[in-house]
């Protein structure tokens, strides 16, 4: 016989004939490998066999429910989220499709694009040019001069709230 | 032998209901058969957490596909391979190679015997092929459970798990021999396992 054949004896879920239990017994004298194999799996075949069944925790059916109605609540949003994006998408398209006429043509768009770009360009230009204006002049400016100016920057409100306090608080006597 | 014609005809009852989406009879199957699925999602992950969503998760696989179930198929075989196909995709995805001996203790035996140290032993024993078996592959696993645990035959295996009867025959033949390697290591003093595996890295 060949050593797989041993093999496949210890391992079979059938029985062996009293020839084939008698050529493995002497194969195993000679092959201490074979006969740990054996013991080995003689002693846990049984173990197996008896092995218990093992059982969930109590309450398994009422925390399945509780899971399945989880489930389908989940589902339901799911399907509420689906249907609103469908008929969100319809209502826009519908939208879409009946205001189109009304709409400027792309050729429109862009110019009424280029032309919003154009003024905004020529605002910050403005801007630009009155800054440098601005800076040229002031730099040129001796001190008393630009002590002189901010005095009168400064003066001009506060004579304002002095004629406001005196005129328009005092009932308006000001003829 | 009347009360298991009882059985099936209450299972054949709910079944019909449960087909027509009846919730509360298929909560009757789920009652009658959490121990089977739970058993072999435990005996397949080796984790009560982990089986407990798995069986659930196999439950709620099989009310939802319930329609596509043949009534020609014995309905705990068709619950057991969903369950166990379920597991084998867990394992894939999480590629759990070992299991964490601490978190397979806690684990509630059904049939308790009178006396500490005797349910005491029998955990132990429990633990110790809980052990033994995440040394296998999630298939050959399976394989050992549906034949160890739910007595199933080779053909029935090879049905719930999409696999020829000769497949399933070498896949339990490598698991057997497997499995004894394995108790036989489990079996040696402490420290003989590490001396054998230096002296052949040695060698």
């Amino acid at each position: 016989m060949k050593p797989q054949q041993f093999d496949d004896m210890i391992f079979s879920d059938e029985k062996l004939s009293e020839e084939e239990k008698r050529a493995l017994e002497a194969h195993m004298k000679t092959n201490p490998e074979l006969l740990r194999l054996y013991k080995s799996w003689g002693n846990l075949k049984p173990r197996l066999a008896e092995s218990e069944m093992l059982a969930p925790r109590p309450g398994f059916t009422r925390r399945w429910q509780t899971r399945w109605a989880h489930e389908q609540a989940q589902a339901t949003r799911r399907r509420a989220i689906l249907a609103a994006s469908l008929f969100g998408g319809l209502a826009l398209l519908i939208l879409a499709i009946y205001i189109q006429p009304s709409l400027p043509s792309l050729d429109e768009t862009k110019n009424i694009f280029v032309s919003f770009l154009n003024q905004v360009a020529a605002w910050l230009a403005l801007l630009r040019i009155s800054t440098d204006v601005a800076n040229s002049l002031l730099g040129k400016l001796p001190g008393p001069a630009w002590a002189a100016l901010s005095a009168a920057i400064l003066g001009l409100p506060l004579a304002w709230l002095a004629l406001y306090r005196e005129f328009a608080l005092n009932k308006g006597t000001i003829l | 032998m009347r009360q298991n014609e009882e059985h099936q005809q209450l299972e054949h009852k709910w079944l019909g209901e449960a087909l027509a989406g009846n919730i509360a009879a298929f909560s009757n199957l789920v009652d009658l058969y959490q121990r089977p699925v739970y058993n072999l999602c435990f005996r397949m992950l080796g984790n009560p957490q982990e089986a407990e969503d798995a069986a659930q998760e196999a439950f709620l696989r099989a009310f939802k596909a319930i329609k596509r179930y043949d009534p020609q198929r014995k309905f705990a075989s068709w619950l057991l391979s969903i369950a166990a196909n379920y597991c084998i995709d867990q394992h894939r995805k999480r590629r759990v190679a070992q299991v964490d001996i601490e978190a397979v203790a806690p684990v509630d035996l059904v049939e308790r015997r009178p006396g500490v140290e005797t349910e005491l032993l029998a955990r132990e024993a429990s633990d110790d092929i809980q052990t033994l078996l995440t040394s296998l592959s999630p298939v050959d696993r399976a394989a050992v459970v549906l034949h160890y645990w739910h007595e199933y035959s080779y053909e029935e295996i090879a049905t719930e798990l999409e696999l020829t009867e000769s497949a399933v025959k070498s896949r339990l033949h490598r698991a057997r021999r497997s499995l004894a390697d394995a108790w036989h290591e489990q079996r040696l003093p402490s420290g003989t396992v590490e001396r054998r595996q230096h002296e052949a890295a040695a060698v």
